[in-house]
């Protein structure tokens, strides 16, 4: 009987044979490491100017002050400036600038955008130390420095505050190190064009000139903390009475990822309410926070409209996220909920033209249906987005629209409008997927979709970001919230958003005098909800004047964005920004020496510090599965011959 | 008589599956292969990349660029995107290098084993032209080099004058996806501070 000995070894070879391989294929993906080189335009290298970075924040409850300290370092024998892109949180509210030159101090005034360069152009021209930072696009600004002598260092000091993320649970804040290149460089944009200022410059990683990052955080969280952990950095913490400090493990890290920390208080002290005051002027700021109870209410029916993005961008490790991510949405569905699965790409194609039973044949059909897609052609969002707002849902039931996509799409305006007029009592949920999806667009999408957008970083986190994200949809939602604030008050956000499982109420407003409480409404799923929330007893906070106004700002620029009239609203944010002595789109800040360095006759130098690449940005995957299916054809072929062999011999 | 039904299942399953790699393969070969003749008509359509000329109505890509290299008698439509999915058809200018034409580092990647499977024929000194919205450059070949794309990324766009044409390393590997990548590197000729 050798057959039979043969046939199973046979089988195992060939596995064998095949797992080797595809072992070999999926290779380790260690991040690369950039540092910085300077290359003039004939490609000889220059090492001639470096930045050091210093991050420290000072945390307090729910809000930080940080400060940025930029030491640019002219190495070189010329007369050197120099500009940087440099990314902050979303939302900081950048209030200070200031340039160090050895034991001076020159302060930074806040300007109008084109004042202000005009102003850093005169000193330029004039041979003056200065200093300027402008809002770019987005979260990024640029930092601009000139006139700095051979062998000199200058050092650009900035501060700003931001809000500190509480999440089911746990506070968290995040430092971006470096960007993501803007997608719009796609289609060709030009510096200048509206979304892109400056250039975007990154690192060649062959060089060896490092672009060191400190980053030290004094955290006073209010209450006595359990945890506190950072899953992008190695780092060391002490705890000093109800102070932690915390700083990188490392002297200094490469700026190619986000500096990410999270800190959980002890169970018991979860905060549910805290409020925070600051009077400035004899105006009044406030800040409350506000953690619902944990809705203990029934598993509501729901409908799950599922849109899937397929189109050409999507390819490869995307698209499979993304089918992953969905399989995961639908493994969750239970009797009596109803869905429906789109798929679009060019073309619109839904798996059923109505919601249906999520029945245990028709989920399998459904799963089924999701694993096959595949990713290609063209990105035609709108007729998807109209097609999954568009149904109703039974009374009693939520319905809740996930949608995966990398965002790759040129009219987000038009979009969101779309999203507003048909909204109804669906609720969007964008999923970023990808190695670089469009945060503005999930954000905004998710925003005006009165949902929240989950991003998922890399396969490794998919499961979990899905989990988390579906625990949430699972429980009903706290909607229509409002804050009774007295008359004459001002708070933004001005449209709250639905509230869901963990997630807390931050509001920041301005009062014409001190109050002792407020009134707080929603709408549970099954009833009115309405809780007092005191102020008598706030926690003094700084810079809650500072924050307000950006939050204005903000709601300001949102407007602008959906169409608002253009003049009155950029006069509106330079007023604000400029009042509260913020970088803003349309203000910067800019600092002068008041005593000539450069001599005339001395040629000035320009260089540009580039960013470090995001770690995963790499080059393009250029081999095809042409050669390996080709072996493994012939493989196939013997093991026919083989077969066929030895069912000849079995005879 | 268990055991030969056994084998002859194995055997249709051998060849079921060895036909469906073949085609498989030959597909990506002929997609290849057949995409340029498409993308030469639109490109032709596209006067000179200015326009946005789809070469089939569904696709997501355009062409952007004519690379030719006169020694080898290679002349290659470049797409507006280095994607997987763009790559499949042709070669592709990597977005964020400079636009071609244009001084600064142009990048184009294709599949080894397809479109940029000359790229070890070509040899220093070697003259390449690139045909974009911009305008013609000339460059010319100066080294190749093998990268780990696991340690480096691609240059900044300002860091050089130049053109990189990449493609995966090494060129007889079996396995798809490895980190190495071969990368000629050449130095523009007109135009700029070349």
């Amino acid at each position: 009987m050798p057959a039979s000995r043969r046939f199973p070894s046979a089988l195992c070879c060939l596995l064998a044979l095949c797992g080797l391989l595809f072992g070999m294929a999926a290779h380790a993906g260690t991040p690369g490491s950039g540092e910085l080189r300077l290359h003039d335009r004939a490609g000889h290298m220059q090492s001639l100017a470096s930045l050091d970075t210093d991050v420290e924040y000072h945390v307090s409850g729910l809000v930080a002050e940080v400060q940025v300290r930029q030491q640019f370092r002219n190495t070189g024998k010329d007369w050197l400036e120099g500009d940087y892109l440099l990314p902050l949180p979303v939302g900081a509210a950048v209030y200070s600038m200031a340039l160090d030159i050895g034991e001076r101090r020159i302060v930074a005034d806040i300007k109008p955008k084109e004042a202000a360069r005009k102003v850093f152009e005169q000193a330029r021209t004039e041979g003056r130390k200065a200093a300027l930072i402008e809002a770019d696009n987005g979260n990024l600004f640029r930092t601009a420095v000139t006139n700095v002598a051979p062998g000199e260092a200058v050092t650009i000091v900035l501060h700003y505050w931001q809000r500190i993320d509480y999440q089911a649970g746990e506070f968290s804040l995040r430092f971006p190190l470096t960007f993501t290149p803007r997608y719009h460089m796609q289609t060709g944009a030009q510096p200048g064009d509206t979304g892109i200022d400056a250039p975007q410059v990154f690192a060649d990683d062959d060089a060896s000139a490092p672009l060191r990052t400190h980053i030290a955080v004094r955290l006073d969280a209010g209450v006595p903390l359990a945890d506190v952990a950072s899953p992008s950095h190695a780092i060391v913490s002490e705890r000093q009475g109800k102070l932690w400090n915390i700083r990188l493990r490392d002297d200094s890290v490469l700026p190619d990822r986000d500096f990410v920390l999270h800190w959980t208080p002890q169970p018991r002290t979860q905060p549910n309410v805290a409020s925070f005051s600051q009077d400035v002027d004899g105006t009044h700021y406030a800040m409350l926070m506000l953690l619902p109870p944990q809705q203990q209410a029934q598993r509501l029916p729901r409908e799950l409209i599922l849109v899937i993005d397929t189109s050409g961008s999507m390819g490869g490790e995307s698209i499979r996220q993304a089918r992953a991510a969905l399989d995961l949405a639908l493994s969750r569905l239970q009797p009596g909920d109803r869905f429906n699965v789109v798929e679009f790409n060019s073309i619109l194609n839904p798996w059923q033209q109505q919601a249906v039973a999520a029945t245990p044949a028709a989920l399998q059909q459904a799963r089924a249906w999701v694993g096959q897609l595949q990713a290609g052609g063209g990105t035609e969002m709108e007729p998807a987005l109209r097609f999954a707002l568009g149904g109703h849902a039974p009374p009693g039931y939520v319905r809740q629209v996930l949608f995966a996509t990398d965002g790759a799409v040129d009219d987000p305006n038009g979009l969101m409008h779309l999203i507003d007029e048909r909204l109804g009592d669906s609720r969007l949920f964008p999923i970023g997927i990808g190695s670089a999806p469009n945060a503005q667009f999930l954000q905004a999408a998710a925003r005006h979709g009165r949902g929240s957008e989950t991003v998922i970083a890399d396969t490794g986190s998919l499961a979990a970001s899905m989990q988390q994200l579906l625990a949430k949809l699972d429980h009903p939602a706290l909607r229509d919230l409002r804050v009774d604030w007295p008359a004459g008050s001002e708070a933004y956000p001005r449209q709250l958003p639905d509230l869901y499982l963990g997630e807390p109420l931050l509001v920041t407003a301005k009062l014409p005098q001190r109050i002792a409480k407020v009134q707080v409404h929603g709408k549970l799923a099954d009833r009115d909800w309405t809780v007092p929330a005191d102020l008598s007893t706030p926690a003094p906070a700084e810079g809650l004047d500072r924050l307000w106004a950006q939050s204005r700002i903000a709601d300001l620029e949102d407007r602008l964005a959906r169409g608002g009239n253009a003049e009155e609203l950029v006069g509106e944010i330079t007023r604000t920004a400029l009042a509260a002595h913020l970088v803003s789109r349309y203000t910067s800040l800019v600092a002068v020496d008041t005593t000539p360095a450069r001599s005339a006759e001395a040629a000035l130098k320009h260089t540009r510090i580039p960013n470090v690449m995001p770690s995963g940005t790499h080059f393009a995957q250029t081999a095809t599965p042409a050669e390996l299916e080709g072996w493994l054809a012939l493989l196939g072929l013997l093991l026919a011959a083989l077969a066929w062999r030895m069912q000849r011999a079995a005879r | 008589m268990n055991r030969r039904r056994g084998w002859r299942y194995l055997m249709f399953a051998a060849l079921a599956l060895a036909a469906g790699l073949g085609l498989d393969a030959g597909w990506i070969h002929a997609k290849a292969a057949l995409a340029q003749v498409l993308l030469e008509r639109a490109w032709a359509h596209s006067d000179h990349g200015r326009r946005t000329q789809r070469p089939w109505p569904w696709a997501d890509i355009a062409p952007l660029a004519r690379l030719s290299v006169p020694r080898l008698k290679r002349n290659l439509i470049v797409l507006d995107d280095a994607s997987g999915q763009a790559l499949a058809f042709g070669p592709g200018w990597t977005p964020g290098s400079a636009r071609p034409g244009t001084p600064g580092l142009v990048v184009i990647s294709a599949h080894r084993d397809t479109q940029f499977s000359f790229l070890k024929a070509l040899r220093p000194g070697d003259r390449v032209h690139l045909e974009g919205p911009a305008g013609g450059s000339d460059y010319q070949v100066e080294a190749s080099r093998i990268v780990d794309s696991r340690q480096h990324g691609l240059p900044a766009a300002d860091a050089m004058d130049g053109l990189w044409l990449v493609t995966c390393y090494p060129f007889d590997a079996i396995v798809p996806g490895g980190p190495l990548r071969y990368v000629v590197q050449a130095r523009r000729l007109n135009g700029g501070s070349g």
